[in-house]
């Protein structure tokens, strides 16, 4: 006698079967919609810039980028590292973000912090903007498969607080007790991204290396903006302030740092 | 016609093809297998290698891995008559798995973006989220060899019917 009745057995194994073709069918359409999706991921430029002073001297700057996502699948995990690079090479600042996600058909800012240490400065780069290098890793998961690790090499624009600062001493009168005066211009910019206030000190030394007088100039700045500020220094008549140098020094609640020196004009 | 020389008399209500007939089939399946197990991932990587994209998964390796698959698809496909059939399947479907484990550990590509801007991507959880499907096929393949020990007529009556 045979049984028309197919095996219990049997009819599970097509179960199985028609399971894996519809598994496959499901996986590589998933794939594909993915990748597909993935191509059309962007990141906006960098949408702004801010920074504040931190404690222990540093300079606590955000930078803020946009990603858009437009397709259905999250991207997990994500976070930035970045690293910037001493002028000589050497590792100066880390920084990055905090592990967040952007869920699917959503646009989310990406902060991306980093702390420099004024204290740790170069001098050159209190005075100085510099291009200086800089690594950017980016991971991420997406789509819950796919890991993705971009890494980039790139240049930092470093604006110094202090660019371009410098002392002018102007036209000396000798005064009626024999002393000499003379107008001293503080110029600088402040390319950093936020403003400041406090105080630089300055020393003036003569051509022959001794000390003639000190100056104090407050000042405040914004982002961006260029300081010109004269004091009028008195000087012992023996001071020949041609040829001389300066040094000075910053304090304010924010931070405090030695400036490099140089020449007078 | 039927090949009662290797299976023995066909049960009643089954009408197995001849050995020739399941080889010449097979030698069918093999090519379009081969295609898309071998040929595929091949020109795939040909494809990402011209425009820079560097895969840690070689030509060699998917060209070996997809010529045991379609080699062992077109065995299975020239066992089904007989009690053979279950364990090939299984014996592909392991197979299968084991390809798709082992290019897991091997799944990173590097892309360059441009501005000197590299992307490297991990897709070791597609290739194991894909070992799930010859996982399914290998249960399959054990429920068809226990059922077949216990009554293969059942089945050749459904694939061939006389």
């Amino acid at each position: 006698m045979v049984g028309k009745r197919t095996p219990l057995p049997l009819r599970v194994s097509q179960l199985f079967f028609a399971l894996a073709i519809v598994a496959l069918l499901l996986i590589v359409a998933y794939i594909g919609a993915a990748v597909g999706y993935a191509t059309e991921l962007h990141q906006s430029g960098v949408e702004g810039t801010s920074a504040v002073f931190g404690p222990d001297d540093r300079l606590l700057v955000t930078v803020q980028v946009n990603l858009t996502n437009p397709g259905p699948f999250a991207i997990d995990d994500l976070s930035v590292v970045v690293h910037v690079d001493h002028p000589n090479g050497s590792a100066w600042v880390n920084g990055g973000s905090s592990r967040q996600t952007v869920a699917g058909y959503s646009t989310a800012p990406i902060a991306i912090g980093f702390a420099v240490p004024l204290n740790d400065l170069p001098a050159q780069l209190l005075v100085q903007d510099a291009t200086l290098p800089e690594q950017t890793w980016v991971n991420a998961t997406y789509a819950s498969l796919i890991l993705v690790a971009v890494s980039n090499t790139s240049n930092y624009q470093w604006g110094a607080p202090f660019e371009g600062l410098n002392l002018t001493v102007g036209s000396p009168t000798v005064e009626p007790n024999g002393s000499v005066s003379a107008p001293v211009t503080l110029s600088f910019t402040d390319d950093a991204p936020t403003g400041f206030a406090g105080t630089l000190s300055a020393a003036l030394r003569s051509s022959d290396g001794s000390p003639c007088t000190g100056l104090s100039f407050p000042v405040s700045v914004t982002s961006h903006g260029h300081v010109e500020e004269a004091e009028t220094g008195i000087f012992p008549s023996d001071c020949r302030l041609s040829g001389g140098s300066y040094s000075g020094s910053w304090s304010s609640p924010s931070f405090n740092v030695p400036l490099p020196g140089g020449p007078l004009s | 016609m039927t090949d009662g020389t290797a299976y023995g008399p066909d049960p009643v209500g089954v009408r197995r093809p001849s050995l020739g007939r399941r080889v010449a089939g097979g030698v069918l399946i093999l090519v379009p297998t081969l295609a898309i197990t071998a040929g595929v991932p091949a020109y795939a990587l040909a494809v990402l290698g011209s425009h820079g994209v560097a895969s840690s998964v070689s030509v060699l390796q998917t060209t070996i891995g997809g010529l045991l698959l379609s080699i062992l698809s077109a065995m299975a496909y020239i066992a089904r008559p007989g009690r053979g059939y279950g364990p090939a399947v299984m014996a592909r479907a392991a197979a299968a798995m084991g390809y798709f484990l082992t290019l897991a550990n091997l799944a990173t590509a590097t892309v360059p973006i441009g501005g000197g801007t590299y992307a490297t991507v991990d897709y070791s959880g597609v290739l194991r989220l894909l070992a799930l499907v010859p996982t399914l096929s290998l249960v399959g393949g054990a429920l068809v060899t226990y059922s077949d020990r216990r009554n293969l007529p059942a089945r050749l009556r459904r694939e061939f019917p006389a």
